[in-house]
């Protein structure tokens, strides 16, 4: 046979996406297979590249978290706190300290979005393995915590809620106590999706054994959180490097050793235990007081060649409104997301726009890997490989 | 620990220079031995760095790029920068994919991007815009020319 779109040598080729039921998001994969054997899979992406690492460049430092929302909108509160616990690494200490409230807060809303990413990612999952029903159990838990959200920012997905130096609002009245009941009853939903799925023969035969992972190639290709705690390392960023209460605070670390696609599925189904853990701590040991830190804003550093160019006088100077302009430096802070790794790296030049601005998505990773992941395995199995890896596409693409 | 990584560096390259800064140790690498380097931070003792968890570029005309490379140690839990410039108008460096594989799509992406070109690489194609794009979407001087500027209010 020649070489065409269909075929390359002896092996025909599969288009799954950019638009396939199975693949929850805009993907592209073209499997090369050998019979029913995949011997090479060339995922092609970008259908949703927008470009945000070259937006944000021209936005002021206080105007990047909307887009931020953007980068990953299933844990947008985490991507947000992400870059802005980058921004505030760029100033020293005493020139911005956030107050304890919002660190606890910042806990708060950070774990129950893992909780919602978490029960998404178990729903597409129960969806594509083909349990309808895990779909529709995952889908109702996570209205509770959107509406959570939404109370608290007044949006569902796209929220962003964190800012600069902590929050522009605080928690509205009666919110702590409604979130302590909708997550005291969380475990019992949580042990009703497990009666369903855990133990049912037919997931059980689609996952074990399928998509091995074993720690030399998930550590090479740089993938991390559940899908690297799924092959045995036990990693994970919130005690390698915590930030606010997190060291104060009691939880495990859920590991498997197997690697494979049911591995991945215990060790989310137990990190949402853990997050519930997590928030019920916060909630009792949520301080009092002000939510939001003062900034540390400047006047800019503007030339007189840029006054007269425009012809401003000299002295309307003091008009001139007063911004956050960190000085030049270079960070990356980086913090567990719900799917691994998130982290911004932020070059500043002292103006009052970033320099340059990077996104890191542990979804980037686990694209990468799926190739060497799915060698090997038939063409039924990668759509439940592909399911497990909780891959995002905006995460990927940016 | 990050005297360990100073000396380590140092004993093998001696034109390793440092500097500090928020996002912590920064080694900066003459890009000619980068892979070099890059391979020897991997394998030797005290480095130990299996981890490649970032790697960026970032573009400051008019004369050079620069690319970070993040390495982190699940063994020793250390982690540093590795920092080198390239010529602007002719960038090219040698690819660390042979290295750590997660380095693939981070250069295709680059080249992509910064059109910085890796010698050795085993698949250099565009990743997120099509083949056909002209233009490096992320460098300072990069402008679209679909978009067309708004005529000037006139006055008077």
């Amino acid at each position: 046979m020649s070489n065409s779109d269909f075929a390359v040598g002896d092996m025909m080729i599969v288009n799954i996406g950019p638009q396939h039921p199975s693949t929850h998001g805009v993907m592209h994969f073209r499997l090369h297979l050998d019979g029913e054997i995949i011997r090479r899979v060339d995922p092609e992406v970008g259908y949703l590249h927008r470009s945000i690492e070259k937006i944000s460049e021209r936005r002021l430092y206080e105007q990047v978290p909307v887009y931020c929302d953007r980068v990953d909108y299933t844990c947008a509160m985490t991507a947000v706190l992400g870059y802005v616990l980058s921004v505030e690494s760029l100033f020293e200490k005493y020139e911005l300290e956030v107050p304890p409230r919002a660190w606890y807060i910042r806990v708060i809303v950070t774990e129950l979005q893992r909780l919602a990413n978490h029960l998404l990612w178990l729903g597409t999952f129960a969806l594509e393995l083909g349990s309808f029903t895990g779909y529709m159990y995952a889908f109702r838990e996570r209205e509770k915590i959107l509406d959570l959200f939404e109370s608290v920012a007044g949006e569902r997905i796209t929220i962003n809620y964190p800012c600069i130096g902590g929050f522009q609002q605080d928690l509205p009245e009666g919110w702590v106590e409604l979130c302590r009941k909708i997550l005291s009853e969380y475990p019992r939903y949580l042990d009703e999706i497990e009666d369903l799925l855990t133990l049912n023969p037919i997931l059980i035969a689609r996952c074990k054994g399928i998509g091995v992972l074993n720690r030399q190639t998930a550590i090479a290709y740089g993938i991390t959180g559940p899908n690297l705690r799924a092959t045995g390392v036990k990693f994970d960023l919130r005690r390698e490097e915590p930030w606010g209460p997190y060291p104060e605070l009691d939880f495990d670390i859920p590991t498997r050793e197997e690697g494979d696609v049911y591995a991945r599925y215990l060790v989310r189904l137990a990190e949402t235990r853990q997050s519930c853990r997590i928030v019920l701590q916060c909630l009792d040991k949520l301080p009092e007081g002000p939510v939001l830190a003062k900034l540390p804003l400047k006047k800019r550093d503007i030339s007189s060649e840029f006054l007269k160019e425009r012809g401003i006088d000299a002295h309307i100077r003091t008009g001139i409104p007063r911004r956050l302009c960190p000085s030049p430096n270079e960070t990356y802070r980086r913090m567990e997301g719900p799917r691994g790794e998130y982290g911004v790296f932020i070059i500043s030049d002292g103006s009052d726009k970033p320099y340059r601005v990077r996104y890191r998505d542990n979804s980037f990773s686990s694209m990468s890997a799926i190739g060497a992941i799915s060698k090997g395995h038939k063409l039924a199995d990668f759509i439940a490989i592909f399911a497990s890896l909780d891959i995002v596409a905006p995460g990927l693409d940016r | 620990m990050s005297e360990v990584i100073r000396q380590a560096l140092l004993d093998r390259f001696p034109g390793v220079t440092f500097y500090e800064k928020a996002i912590g140790l920064v080694a900066v690498v003459p890009s000619d031995n980068f892979r070099d380097i890059a391979e020897f931070c991997r394998d030797d003792e005290r480095l130990a760095c299996d981890f490649l968890h970032n790697y960026a570029a970032a573009d400051f005309p008019p004369d050079r790029m620069e690319v970070f490379v993040m390495l982190y140690s699940y063994r020793h839990g250390h982690k540093f920068t590795l920092k080198t410039s390239v010529d602007r108008a002719e960038p090219k460096l040698h690819s660390l994919s042979a290295v750590w594989p997660a380095a693939d799509w981070y250069e295709r992406e680059m080249f992509d991007l910064f059109g910085i070109v890796f010698a050795g690489h085993p698949d250099l194609r565009r990743l997120f815009c099509p083949d056909y794009w002209v233009g490096y979407p992320l460098r300072k001087d990069y402008q679209d020319l679909r978009i067309v500027p708004l005529p000037e209010v006139m006055s008077e």
